[in-house]
């Protein structure tokens, strides 16, 4: 009898999880579902740079890119060569999906109506340590077209690269042609960085 | 469809490739490159009336590659070698860093691996010969400019039209800073570095027109 109530307990979780969970891909997020995001770090690599003078946190390039064939874990991308699956490539290196400035929001593809790319954003800690979350808004004027907000992906230490991305990037109904600001808001320990790029809707 | 192709920037020496890879330039003191044309897995983007013809995309400067090539190790577009390994639809490139050594960035080797994408829309039209495209890197540090590259001829590119439709393109330098090696005027000191990059097209075919598309970034010295 406890084992058909434990079973029935999980099956419910899960049909509740299922059911908020397309509303978050569109607009809001939660930290419950982290399926579709990741944060990977990998040790400072440029030669001779002891990060010790600069910011505890500094921002690197935001972009909306390709998907990855692969959503693993590990996906195919982002990754740190020469972790898996980019084993092949030389270490220093980093594979991502190429940077997209223009998506469907009509014809065969229509990125309001399926997933398409994903966004990812990199950063550098100099001496923030800690938990790392991450915000992403995409809005077009006042209307956002797009929302996430997640915490406690993982935990970053003093002079790391880190890459956090969330594939499976739908744009809310609302959306229309014209251009879109994706803005990724991430934080390590209680150091907060922002990086932006701007898309095309089309 | 989209299209990748990749432009070398070596120091001030500048090299532009596109169709099938034909080198165009030279360089005085940088490394050499080769670029191709690449296709990406990625499904046809109707043409755009509301987007700029060319569309700025990630700005970021890493490791320099260990092997220059040509090919280079990155960036590199899969299928192509050496990332031959990779799926397509992704790009190697070198790992974004923000924190660089003056000692570095001052050397003949620079802090590392400039780069910058951008892409063009649809509607970009060009004559046969190709739309002209000049590229300007400034690196400052409050006033103080600790690298110049006024716009500079770097070629040409294809119109979309000519080979599909919209395409990506990837431009890359090796990047240093100061007066020994890097041409300016001050040296970098310890802290934060303005790094302004310029992509400027002169589209149409019959009247031309001069769109740029402009990216930053900030990386830190010391």
């Amino acid at each position: 009898m406890r084992r058909i109530r434990a079973f029935l307990f999980v099956g419910l979780v899960s049909m509740l999880a299922l059911g908020v969970s397309r509303q978050q891909a569109l607009a809001q997020d939660d930290d419950a579902n982290l399926s579709n995001v990741h944060v990977t770090l990998s040790d400072h690599w440029v030669p001779g740079a002891t990060p010790d003078t600069a910011a505890a946190l500094l921002a690197g390039p935001v972009g909306l890119v390709a998907p990855p064939p692969s959503a693993g874990p590990p996906p195919s991308w982002p990754c740190f060569a020469p972790n898996s699956p980019c084993s092949s490539d030389p270490a220093g290196g980093l594979l991502i999906g190429l940077p997209l400035q223009q998506w469907p929001i009509s014809g065969s593809t229509n990125c309001t109506t399926v997933p398409c790319g994903q966004i990812m954003a990199m950063f550098e800690t100099t001496t923030a340590t800690g938990s790392i979350g991450m915000t992403i808004t995409i809005k077009q004027g006042t209307t956002t077209i797009y929302s996430k907000s997640v915490h406690k992906l993982g935990t970053a230490a003093a002079n790391q690269v880190g890459v956090v991305d969330v594939t499976g990037i739908q744009f809310a109904t609302t959306a229309v042609a014209g251009a879109a600001t994706v803005t990724v808001t991430t934080t390590v320990g209680t150091a907060k960085v922002s990086g932006k790029t701007t898309i095309y809707l089309q | 469809m989209t299209r990748i192709h990749t432009i070398l920037l070596a120091s001030l020496a500048l090299i532009l490739a596109f169709g099938v890879c034909v080198p165009q330039a030279q360089a005085e003191n940088g490394h050499f490159g080769t670029a191709a044309i690449r296709v990406a897995a990625m499904p046809d983007a109707v043409p755009a009336v509301t987007s700029p013809l060319i569309q700025q995309g990630m700005t970021a400067m890493g490791p320099n590659p260990p092997t220059y090539g040509p090919p280079p190790s990155w960036p590199c577009i899969p299928a192509a070698a050496p990332c031959s390994s990779d799926p397509a639809g992704g790009m190697l490139v070198a790992t974004p860093e923000e924190v660089f050594t003056v000692t570095n960035c001052e050397s003949t080797a620079g802090c590392g691996e400039l780069w910058w994408t951008f892409q063009t829309s649809a509607s970009l039209t060009c004559p046969t010969a190709g739309c002209p495209i000049s590229v300007a890197i400034t690196a400052k540090q409050g006033t103080n400019t600790v690298y110049s590259l006024p716009l500079t001829s770097v070629g040409t590119i294809p119109s979309p039209a000519s080979v599909g439709g919209p395409y990506v393109d990837v431009i890359y330098a090796q990047q240093g800073f100061g007066i020994t090696n890097w041409g300016a005027t001050v040296d970098p000191t310890a802290g934060n570095v303005t790094i302004t990059v310029t992509t400027q097209v002169t589209a149409g075919t019959t009247t031309r027109t001069k769109v740029k598309a402009k990216g930053t970034l900030v990386v830190a010295v010391q």
